[in-house]
């Protein structure tokens, strides 16, 4: 980390792949094969990159490298928490009403591009790219220049109003 | 992103870090810039009249250390909080909170010993002043140390934030001590400790919105 900081790359590539995986280790010993591992394992690196000014060069490095994977983890654990309870919750597309063109159980998909396209230009921007590009919120806020927050309000805003249109259910 | 990729992206843009100064040193650049500031409100509002007297008086120096002390206490962990591992060292986690809660256990005693808290506190007639000042006062302190707080990564920007305000808070209310003539223990808790707590309440939406600086890595 010392050579890092004074800005030798192969130095830090290899910290970093060190790095990488005791993060991976680290991160399955707790949550097991979930899906989002990766995504804590990189996230530690690039918070380990905004950070490396703060570690003090005459102290240990574990500690102050596992106090930034353990509140990445925790971060990432309450996100999905919270992304879970909300998708269970509410956000799963409202069932097609029973009054419009149906084949047994399936979704009438036409109806709800009926309704998405009558929504307001950024809700449909924001649940086209959750939903049909299978986005996360992060990659939507960038490519819609909107906040995190912004995205997942407007997100449920648009779910709202297409359950409304659908026969609000 | 593959996380080869990642790193390959990160090795490459390494340059050459100044390292981040100790807690104490940004201490003291944070109080060179902010004292100046308050001592100039307090100039400009017009110290108490018997100031001078006061401050050879050990009742009004042991409350006006007991905020000094807040002050310290809480802008020296909001500074160590933005490293990550420091965060968790018994000073900057508890050392506050015992300071706030001595300040104002202290007024609520002599209150109770007075008039009786009830009573005390129905019979102060409102002071808003002091509390207006205490914002005023603390809008550069709070400004330089969120500075200073930026400049590190705090793994608890919402904690981080509590305490950025707080030190602001309470160097507004030592400079409202120098100000305010009022010595009863009611007003000082309605109208010194208590907008100290609520603006420190604001703490954690300033934290997050400030001084997240993981969630925008």
């Amino acid at each position: 980390m010392r050579d890092a900081q004074d800005g030798r790359g192969d130095a830090y590539a290899d910290l970093l792949v060190l790095l990488t995986a005791v993060s991976r280790r680290y991160v399955l010993s707790r949550l097991g094969r979930a899906p989002w591992v990766e995504d804590v394992v990189q996230e530690t690196l690039l918070s380990v990159h905004v950070a490396r000014h703060t570690y003090d060069r005459h102290r240990p490095f574990a500690p102050w490298f596992y106090a930034i994977l353990k509140s990445r983890l925790i971060d990432a654990v309450r996100r999905e928490r919270r992304t879970a309870g909300r998708e269970i919750a509410g956000q799963g597309l409202p069932e097609p009403s029973s009054t419009e063109s149906t084949v047994g159980d399936e979704i009438d998909v036409e109806a709800i591009r009926r309704a998405l396209a009558s929504l307001p230009e950024r809700h449909r921007q924001v649940i086209h790219g959750l939903k049909y590009r299978d986005e996360s919120v992060r990659d939507v806020a960038g490519r819609l220049g909107l906040s995190e927050a912004a995205v997942k309000v407007t997100a449920h805003r648009g779910y709202r109003m297409l359950k409304r249109l659908l026969g609000g259910r | 992103v593959k996380t080869e990729d990642l790193i390959a992206k990160l090795s490459a843009e390494s340059v050459p870090v100044a390292v981040l100064p100790p807690a104490v040193h940004r201490l003291a650049r944070w109080a060179a810039w902010s004292a100046p500031a308050v001592v100039l409100f307090v100039l400009a509002a017009g110290p108490r009249a018997d100031l001078m007297r006061q401050l050879a008086s050990r009742p009004f120096l042991l409350s006006l250390g007991a905020i000094v002390g807040l002050m310290t206490a809480s802008a020296y962990a909001a500074l160590t909080s933005t490293v990550p591992n420091d965060e968790r060292s018994p000073t900057s986690r508890f050392v506050p909170i015992v300071v706030l809660a001595t300040w104002g256990g202290v007024l609520l005693a002599k209150l109770a010993g007075n008039e009786g808290v009830l009573t005390g506190l129905r019979s102060d007639s409102g002071h808003m002043a002091c509390a207006l000042q205490i914002s005023l006062m603390a809008l550069v302190p709070a400004v330089i140390l969120l500075r200073e707080a930026r400049a590190g990564a705090s793994v608890e920007p919402g904690r981080t934030g509590v305490l950025v305000i707080m030190a602001a808070a309470s160097a507004g209310a030592v400079g409202a001590a120098l100000i305010c003539p009022i010595d009863q223990s009611a007003h000082q808790l309605l109208w010194h400790f208590l907008p100290v707590v609520s603006l420190a309440a604001c703490g954690p939406a300033a934290g997050h919105r400030w001084l997240g600086r993981f969630d925008r890595a």
